[in-house]
């Protein structure tokens, strides 16, 4: 008899956690969907190392290359780029210029006027080591698309949404 | 003979790889868009044309380089449709171009000398008319500023400018070299290139004259602003600075005022006490520098001198009177008393020499009275005797 009470009340006991577990609301954010690119964007590097978006309305804003000219081995003072090669793909800055030996990824940090950014090293195909008539551009389907990286005088290469350098866009 | 043509391929292969590895990378379609846009702006229609067909040819369905069609559905659309309108313009400025040189009919010419008046009165409102039509063609066809701008660097628009500028004095002289007219150059005064150069020679020594008489009448005017602004100085200085001043300006006035009225204050620092007419005296004068002041600032002569004279008027205002101390004190008081009988003392020793001179004059006169009448009634008997002693 005592053993059968005892069942009842674990039962019991279990039902309402399940109805507890059932009625408890997980808050998630709803979501749409957005796709962020830009056509390539030829900007003028300043004499303090940065370029300014306005170049292009209807964007605005400035980014400061400094940290990512320096990487490449120029002196951002002396400007020896003059020119970069911007696109926004997937809400992130993909920057190249000639001279570079990299390309750069550049994620925006929304609410503030601060960015991170990575290097994306390139192999050379050829002698050079560096890029030269570097290109940027969209490349692929609707649904997997790739940035594209072309050199001279060599294979052009992909970039997957998620930074990933290959040969071939899926 | 395979052995023979064996270098020959390895040649055109090596050729080909080479040729391969130096060629350019392939325009892309931002690259095709962008030209494309660049060409149409300058007006280069084919160009342009070629271009966008190349380009809609590299994003159609399914291709690669577009993945969202973004470059076939958003971006090409609106250059092909700047395309469509620039060429129909274009072409529409063309048809007028043909269509206005064949209907040019310049005027019959006469042999009177008005015949030139005519071609030119004619040529102008030919002119006229054609450019307002080609205008309105133009902003018919295309409503965006841009395009009408780009459009201005096409043939066809260069086209019409020539009709405009060169065909239609072009039809004139053809119509003039075929036709009767042939003034008689023998006689200079008909000749219409001496004439016109005869009417500006005139006219150019009337503009000379016209010139020298402006040139004397500005001199003049200076000399007589430098005497009203010598005398406005004289004044406002209250004759103290009587030189007249060298290239004496309108703003110089009022400077010289001021420095005339630091004059004023330095001597007016000097004064450890005044008399009551010193002061009303000086009070006058305020008065008259703050009218001097207002009357300059109005005629705008200078800057504002109020604050100096407003220091001046404090510093008359702060100099003790000493009026009444001077009148009660006891020296002066003598000295006024002493001063008033030697006075008193000297008219009465006056009144009496006097009196006495008086007393011995009227004496002495009685006898004279005689000898006066005489002279009266003998000055005839002088004349007739011719004695003049």
């Amino acid at each position: 008899m005592k053993s059968g009470s005892r069942e009842i009340r674990l039962v019991c006991l279990l039902l309402a956690a399940a109805v507890a577990s059932a009625c408890a609301t997980v808050e998630s954010q709803p979501t749409l969907t957005l796709e962020q690119h830009t056509l390539r964007i030829p900007l003028k590097v300043g004499a303090n190392g940065s370029v300014s978006l306005a170049e292009q309305p209807p964007l605005t804003g400035r980014m400061n290359l400094t940290p990512i000219l320096e990487a490449e081995g120029f002196d951002a003072s002396s400007t020896t780029v003059t020119t970069v090669q911007v696109m926004m793909y997937y809400g992130r800055f993909y920057v190249v210029a000639n001279g570079f030996h990299s390309l750069w990824q550049i994620t925006p940090r929304p609410g503030t006027s601060t960015a991170s950014y990575r290097r994306i090293p390139i192999t050379p195909d050829s002698d050079e080591s560096v890029l030269r008539g570097s290109r940027l551009s969209r490349y692929g389907s609707s649904q997997s698309s790739c940035l594209r990286l072309d050199r001279k005088d060599a294979a052009p290469l992909f970039i997957n949404p998620r930074g990933e350098v290959s040969r071939a866009c899926p | 003979m395979p052995v023979r043509r064996l270098p020959a391929c390895l040649g055109v292969f090596l050729l080909a790889i080479t040729c391969l590895r130096a060629s350019p990378l392939e325009a892309d379609p931002h690259e095709l868009y962008e030209a494309a846009r660049n060409h149409l702006r300058n007006g280069q229609l084919q160009s342009a044309e070629v271009l966008l067909t190349r380009l809609r040819n590299m994003v159609s369905r399914g291709s690669q380089w577009d993945p969202d069609g973004v470059f076939a559905n958003e971006l090409l659309p609106p250059l092909l449709g700047r395309l469509r309108r620039m060429k129909s313009v274009s072409l529409q400025l063309d048809e007028f171009s043909d269509r206005a040189l064949k209907d040019l009919q310049p005027p019959e010419i006469s042999g009177d000398d008005s015949a030139l008046h005519r071609y030119a009165d004619w040529a102008a409102s030919v002119v006229q008319r054609l450019r307002s039509e080609r205008d309105q063609i133009i902003s018919a066809g295309l409503s965006n500023p841009e395009e009408q701008a780009a459009l201005t660097r096409t043939a066809s628009y260069a086209r019409t400018e020539q009709l405009l500028e060169t065909d239609v004095l072009k039809v004139i002289a053809d119509a003039s070299a075929g036709s009767a007219v042939e003034p008689p150059a023998e006689d200079p005064n008909d000749d219409p290139v001496q004439v016109r150069f005869r009417q500006l020679k005139q006219d150019l020594v009337r503009i000379m004259i016209e010139r020298d008489q402006l040139q004397q009448r500005v001199k003049a005017s200076r000399s007589d602003d430098k005497v009203y602004l010598d005398a406005l100085v004289v004044l406002v200085t209250e004759g103290t600075l009587t030189a007249p001043q060298r290239n004496i300006r309108p703003a110089d006035v009022s400077e010289l005022f001021g420095q005339h009225l630091d004059r004023e204050m330095e001597t007016a620092r000097l004064f450890s006490a005044q008399t009551s007419l010193e002061r009303d005296a000086r009070l006058s004068a305020l008065a008259r520098y703050r009218r001097y002041n207002e009357i300059l600032t109005r005629a705008r002569l200078g800057a504002d001198q109020s604050r100096r004279i407003q220091t001046l008027a404090q510093m008359v205002e702060n100099c003790p009177v000493q009026d009444q101390r001077l009148a009660t004190s006891s020296a002066t008081k003598w000295s006024y008393g002493l001063l008033t009988s030697a006075l008193a003392l000297i008219a009465g020793f006056s009144l009496w020499l006097a009196v006495v001179r008086g007393r011995q004059l009227s004496s002495a006169r009685v006898p004279v009275q005689p000898i006066s009448s005489d002279l009266e009634t003998t000055l005839p008997e002088r004349k007739v005797h011719g004695n003049a002693a």
